[in-house]
């Protein structure tokens, strides 16, 4: 069985009268170790996926099962436990807390994970050592994602969801943090899902999900990944 | 233009309902400064308002008059001749003893009721009724109630009083009636307080006032005078408009009480000098009778002392005369005495001589015998010796018969016949019988031998006879010589036997006549004897003649001597009689003249302020006025505030859609006008509720308070245009500024800046980071949340002065209450030691004993004799009198028992000692005076006194004035006359209060009784409607701090709603979530305690001061148990607001937050 299975998942938003289906019926799976991208253009629903996949939101139909546990069974609590050990998320605006150092953006995560990295280390290997006490303030965007990456890399999870995580950042900066996530999938074995508009994105992935107005599209797998440093967009 | 407004209004009315929570926190805050300011200040002109209603309803008098003399004709009309003189209505009073049917006796004041007067709804000074009506006939009394115990609570309609006067006053001359039945309960606008001035009878507080009908008086002139001032009836009471017109007449009427005062007290004065002089002639009248009097008795006394000495004298004399003739007697009876002893010795030498010749006679009787005796014997001797002849002369015959016998016999051997033989024997026995019995036996047997036998024995018998023989005539011749020598012997004794004979007649004869001699001499004596006795009775017979007549002559002196000493008592009563006469003439005359000179040189002329109470109340509802002046405008100030921070909010979210407004090409004004009405519309509603209901709520409450010490039946509470439209005003301003401010400097920016969101306040370390070992020691969280504290510094403040205003507040009111408590707690625990008071008329002289009334209760523990006086206090450097208690105990010593004066901070107690008295703390305040200050005071006579100041004591409760009897002694010049008992009770379960003032009451004199623990509970009871102030305050706090509260942490989730959407994606739990954010909010809100605390403190300092009234003095402590309240309760609004939140922080919608922005 796949590391994560979506089957038949759909999503409804309730907007006064209006409701719309954000995902209508999504199946796919990612195995563990993989680095998957999601694409599709805006509003094609995947950072809805993101989000059900994360356990930040209920979906009403279907099954989404994440190394053999099933997500459609939990409640609330569950999800956020869920969360806290399970997943590592990295946002397009980084949303560190502005009002914590880098080192301590990255130990607000450690605090509550069961078995975390060495936040020196996780911020070693992000590239950020001698950052860790600025303040996001202090920082350019691309150090910002860096300790955003880093600080989803310490709760040492088991899969990292990223959502655009290059959207607001510069393309040499937006290459290098790409970089980064696809050699931490390669060196720590890490299931990588990752969310991009950018179809340029496809060739460094393992799987390619394409979506359009909720819908999976296209699944493809992709048997020689192309190291960032050689896409071009 | 009109799409334009529409969608204009749209969106405003779409943004208020999509923040109706701020909306409403917003219209609440302004509310509650609102109803605060408004409520508060319209306090004072409530108060003044409904006091004002009272006197105009009652049409109280702006002038009072008394005259001690009374109005005359004259006086009166030059009353009414003033020209500001409107009305003038004219009364009686009369302060006497009321007692009420439970035994109390207190001092009432009887005022005068006219119907006629009161007609129409006129006259002056109408009295508000209660209960029941007004007296309409004789013997009615419509009473006021007291407000002060004196066991008023029980009397009910119907119930009789009794009115006495002190000793030495008839209360005949001043009312009809002393009984009078209870028609009706009455409040007066004279006496709105407790206070109903002073008196000079009883303790000299009056606890009662009572109307009775006009005509009741007996006294001639009235002596009191109500005036209304004309326009009075235009002005409000207290307001200085008011004062103004009234005081106007003033010195008009001063004036002419001058004029009246020295006209009448001319007319005193002259008639005073008549009686003295007329005292002084029959004085000396007096006097001179009592001399002659006096004079008279000493020349009976005189006489009485002559008398006695003749008697003594005449006595003297006959007593010498009858011992004269005892004396003779003596002689005589002496002499009597010796001839008797003569003739006992002659008696005597008689006995002895009779004696001795009785004996002689004797002797010779006994001779006389002896030789009767030797005549016979002599005659015996003859015819003995006659007899032994005869005897002998047969003797020889028988021998010779023998002889013969013998020879007759047979020789020898030659044997005689039987018959010889028994002749023989024969003849044998017819000589000698004893010899033939000897032989008998030998003779039996005829033996021939016998025959020698025979005249063997022959031969021995006649021998043997023979021998006696010759033995008998030796002794026969013998015998005849004795007998010739005793007839000898018997003739001598014969011869001289005559002889003694003789000389016994000679002696018998000398005898005999001596015995004659003897009879004579015994005789003389005898007569001797009676002639004595007869003497010794004629001298006793004089002796008693004499006694008897002695006795009468003393008894007769004693007589005169008793007449003479019942003259005298008789003279010393009348002396008595008449010198008491002179003396009570004399004080008659003195007191006259002291009256004369205690009389005032001029009417008592009353403006409303000499009306207890009156101006107190003015002054209570000008302290609130102060007190309103500063406290809610802190209410305001927060909630200045929290609007600044709300609207700065408002604009802050909604900067993209200014950004878009402004980039789309609408107006600054169009675009402020949005927040700038919605402030107006918040602030607008939230103020007209405020005042509409604080107008309601504050000025009620604090009346309903004020109740408890004034006595105004109405309670206004009018809507104030001023208040309102001023805490509109500051209300609309300070939203709408804050509005107006955020908004304008958001608009200074460009739209492309505030599409953009807002840059997030860059994070940076803190100064706390800096002290290594304590940031060191946090943990991680903790470091956290301190550098949020401190990174948002405005809502740092923001919290720590709302919530500091919320403990402030809830201190302020825990505060108010133990201060007030303080009053009884202190005042009744560590100041009143004693448990009760008895007051009695010290002019009944017949009253009990202290002993009697508290010494023989058995409830009693101990007791000291007191004098108690209510005087007032001033000070000449000029202010205001103040009524005050003066205690003035017996024992000095025992007095701390009683009373514990101490220094309030020190607590160094205090002794009443002779170089100072003791005034109390709230006193030496109002008077502004320190140890060592001399101040006055006037007594309930209007004798002013000066007196130094030992020490000022700790007391909360009305004014004491404290004097050792010495220096009492020395300040006044007099004695103090105890008037009261001051006692314990003992620790007794069984105590039953009833029957124990029942039982002090019966007794003679006693006037009142009170007990500590029931002035107590009353005075508990009135205070305790200042619990709704305090649970007022801490509904406001409450309200304060959720409001505060709620506004900010409202404010903080929006603000900082990625960081919380950020963390909950991090998988913290719901939990974890709360803590993070509101670790910040408790730790504020216990700064903003800590800080509250502080302000609390002055806040209620503040208001302690300005609300404190003249005769209390509040606890100057908040107790712990405050601090701790206010601590507590802060923190529960803090948490509640916050476990309020809990559900709009769990309801963060991760998803949403965390979308870019659109």
């Amino acid at each position: 069985m796949s590391f994560i299975k979506l089957t038949d998942v759909v999503k409804k938003y309730t907007m006064g009268e209006v409701v719309i289906t954000a995902v209508d019926g999504v199946s796919f799976e990612i195995e563990k170790g993989e680095f998957a991208v999601v694409v599709g253009a805006s509003g094609a629903g995947k950072t809805t996926v993101l989000n059900l996949l994360g356990g930040m939101d209920k979906f009403e139909d279907g099954s989404i099962t994440v190394d053999g546990a099933d997500l459609s069974m939990y409640n609330e609590k569950m999800l956020t436990e869920y969360r806290r050990y399970d997943i590592g998320f990295v946002f397009q605006f980084y949303n560190l807390i502005q009002n914590l150092t880098a080192k301590e953006n990255v130990e607000l995560a450690t605090q509550i994970s069961k078995d975390p990295l060495n936040v020196d280390y996780v911020l070693k290997m992000v590239g950020l050592e001698d950052r860790r006490d600025n303040f996001p303030s202090q920082m350019s965007g691309g150090e910002q994602q860096r300790v955003a990456i880093a600080r989803a890399l310490a709760k040492n999870p088991k899969m990292l969801l990223c959502d655009e995580p290059t959207g607001a950042l510069d393309y040499q900066t937006g290459k290098s943090i790409l970089k980064l996530l696809q050699e931490t999938s390669k060196s720590q074995g890490m299931t990588v899902v990752v969310i991009t508009h950018n179809a340029a994105l496809t060739q460094m992935a393992d799987k390619v999900i394409k979506m359009k107005n909720g819908k999976v599209v296209d699944v493809k797998e992709n048997f020689d990944p192309m190291p960032v440093e050689r896409i071009e967009w | 233009m009109v799409m334009k407004r529409k969608a204009f209004f749209k969106n405003l009315f779409k943004s208020i309902i999509n923040t109706r929570g701020r909306f409403f926190s917003l219209m609440a805050i302004i509310f509650l400064g609102v109803s605060f300011f408004a409520g508060i200040n319209a306090t004072e002109p409530d108060m003044i308002l409904s006091a004002d209603k009272y006197y105009k309803e009652q049409n109280l008098s702006d002038y009072r008059l008394i005259s001690p003399l009374g109005f005359k004709y004259e006086d009166r009309k030059n009353i009414e001749e003033v020209s500001d003189v409107e009305k003038v209505q004219y009364g009686f009073y009369k302060d006497l003893f009321l007692s009420i049917p439970s035994g109390e006796t207190s001092v009432a004041k009887i005022l005068s009721y006219d119907p006629n007067d009161y007609k129409n709804g006129n006259g002056i000074n109408i009295p508000y009724l209660m209960e029941g009506r007004m007296p309409t006939d004789h013997g009615e009394i419509a009473l006021e109630r007291s407000m002060y115990g004196f066991g008023s609570d029980n009397l009910s309609l119907g119930d009789e009083v009794a009115l006495t006067l002190p000793e030495g006053e008839v209360i005949g001359e001043y009312l009809e009636s002393a009984k009078y039945e209870i028609v009706g309960f009455i409040s007066t606008p004279l006496y709105i307080t407790f206070e109903r001035g002073q008196t000079n009878i009883g303790d000299g507080s009056i606890d009662f006032i009572g109307y009775v009908l006009k005509n009741e008086f007996q006294m001639k002139d009235y002596n009191e005078a109500y005036i209304k001032i004309k326009n009075s009836e235009n002005y409000i009471a207290y307001t200085p408009e008011y004062e103004d017109l009234v005081e106007r007449p003033i010195e008009t009427f001063e004036k002419l009480g001058v004029t009246a005062m020295a006209r009448e007290t001319q007319i005193y004065r002259d008639e005073l000098e008549e009686s003295r002089n007329l005292f002084l002639e029959e004085k000396s009248e007096a006097e001179s009778k009592l001399v002659d009097a006096e004079n008279q008795l000493q020349e009976a006394e005189r006489k009485i002392i002559d008398g006695e000495e003749e008697l003594k004298r005449t006595e003297e004399r006959y007593k010498l005369e009858i011992e004269a003739g005892e004396s003779q007697l003596d002689v005589a009876g002496l002499q009597l005495e010796a001839a008797k002893i003569k003739y006992f010795d002659g008696y005597l030498q008689w006995l002895e001589g009779y004696n001795e010749y009785q004996d002689g006679r004797m002797d010779l009787i006994e001779a006389k015998y002896r030789l009767d005796d030797g005549k016979i014997r002599i005659d015996d001797a003859q015819s003995d010796l006659d007899q032994a002849r005869v005897q002998l002369e047969a003797t020889k015959t028988t021998i010779d018969a023998l002889k013969g016998i013998r020879d007759g016999l047979p020789a020898e051997d030659e044997l005689p016949t039987q018959e010889e033989y028994e002749q023989m024997l024969i003849d044998i026995e017819n000589t000698s019988p004893e010899l033939a019995e000897t032989l008998r036996p030998a003779l039996e047997s005829s033996n021939p031998e016998n025959i020698n036998t025979i005249r063997k024995s022959l031969d021995e018998g006649i021998a043997a006879m023979e021998e006696d023989y010759q033995e008998g005539v030796k002794q026969l011749e013998e015998g005849e010589k004795q007998l010739a020598e005793s007839k000898i012997q018997y003739e001598e004794g014969m011869r001289q036997y005559e002889l003694g004979m003789a000389e016994l007649e000679i002696a018998k004869s000398k005898i005999d006549s001596s015995k004659a001699e003897l009879v004579q001499g015994r005789l003389q004596l005898e007569q001797g004897e009676q002639d004595l006795a007869q003497g010794r009775k004629e001298l006793e017979e004089a002796r008693e003649k004499l006694n008897t007549s002695l006795n009468d002559g003393y008894a007769d002196l004693e007589e005169a001597r008793r007449k003479l000493e019942e003259g005298r008592i008789e003279f010393e009563i009348e002396k008595k009689s008449a010198l008491d006469k002179i003396a009570d003439a004399e004080i008659k005359i003195k007191d006259a003249e002291r009256k004369l000179l205690e009389l005032p040189k001029e009417w008592f002329v009353y403006t409303r302020n000499g009306n207890p109470g009156y101006s107190g109340y003015g002054n209570d509802a000008e302290r609130i006025g102060a007190v309103a002046k500063v406290f809610p405008l802190f209410f305001f100030l927060v909630a200045a505030l929290v609007c600044l921070t709300t609207m700065t909010r408002m604009v802050d979210e909604e900067r993209v859609q200014i950004g878009t407004l402004k980039a789309l090409g609408y107006g600054t004004l169009i675009i402020t006008s949005k927040y700038l009405v919605y402030s107006i519309l918040a602030s607008v509603t939230g103020a007209a509720i405020g005042f509409l209901l604080g107008f309601q709520l504050f000025p009620r409450l604090i009346m309903t308070v004020y109740r408890g010490m004034y006595d105004i039946p109405y309670m206004l509470s009018p809507f104030h245009v001023d208040y309102a439209l001023i805490s509109l005003i500051i209300a609309v301003a300070t939203t709408t500024v804050a509005a107006l401010g955020a908004s304008l400097s958001t608009l200074k920016s460009t739209p492309a800046t505030l599409m953009q969101p807002k840059a997030p306040k860059p994070g940076k370390r803190i100064f706390m980071e800096r002290i290594g070992f304590l940031w060191n020691r946090m943990n991680f969280i903790q470091k956290v949340t301190a550098r949020n504290i401190f990174r948002y510094k405005r809502r740092f403040l923001m919290t720590v002065i709302g919530i500091a205003g919320c403990s402030a507040l809830l201190l302020t009111g825990y505060g108010i209450r133990d201060s007030v408590n303080a009053i009884s707690d202190l005042q009744f625990e560590e100041v009143f030691l004693y448990d009760g008071v008895v007051v009695k008329d010290v002019e009944n002289t017949e009253g009990a004993s202290l002993q009697d009334v508290l010494g023989d209760n058995p409830d009693i523990e101990g007791y000291s004799e007191i004098y108690l006086e209510t005087i007032s206090v001033y000070s000449e450097k000029g202010g205001r009198e103040f009524e005050t208690s003066l205690y003035v105990p017996s024992e000095t010593n025992e007095f701390a028992r009683f009373f514990d004066l101490h220094d309030r901070r020190t607590k160094e107690k205090f002794d009443l000692n002779t170089q100072g008295a003791i005034i109390t703390e709230k006193l030496a305040g109002l008077l502004g005076v320190e140890p060592g200050d001399t101040i006055q005071y006037r007594d309930t006579d209007n004798v002013t006194y000066s007196f130094t100041i030992a020490a000022i004591a700790e007391n909360y409760l009305g004014h004491n004035l404290f004097m050792s009897k010495e220096y009492f002694d020395a300040v006044t010049l007099k004695s103090p006359n105890y008037n009261g008992g001051i006692f314990n009770l003992k620790d007794s379960t069984a105590f039953n209060e009833e029957s124990f003032k029942e039982e002090i009451l019966e007794q003679e004199g006693v006037l009142a009784v009170s007990l500590t623990e029931s002035f107590r509970n009353e005075f508990y009871d009135t205070m305790k409607s200042l619990d709704y102030v305090v649970l007022i305050l801490i509904l406001s706090a409450g309200a304060l701090a959720f409001v505060v509260l709620y506004n900010l942490t409202n404010i903080n989730i929006t603000e900082r709603i990625r960081e919380i959407a950020t963390i909950k994606v991090l998988g913290f739990r719901a939990r974890e979530v709360s803590a993070y954010v509101y670790r910040e909010n408790l730790i504020l809100s216990f700064i903003g305690t800590i800080a509250g605390l502080g302000l609390g403190f002055v806040l209620h300092k503040f208001v302690m001061d300005t609300m404190e009234v003249d005769n209390m003095m509040f606890g100057k402590e908040i107790g712990a148990l405050s601090f701790l309240y206010s601590i507590v309760l802060t923190m529960v609004f803090a948490v509640l607001v916050n476990v309020l939140m809990y559900y709009k922080l769990k309801n963060v919608n991760m998803v949403e937050s965390l979308k870019s922005v659109e």
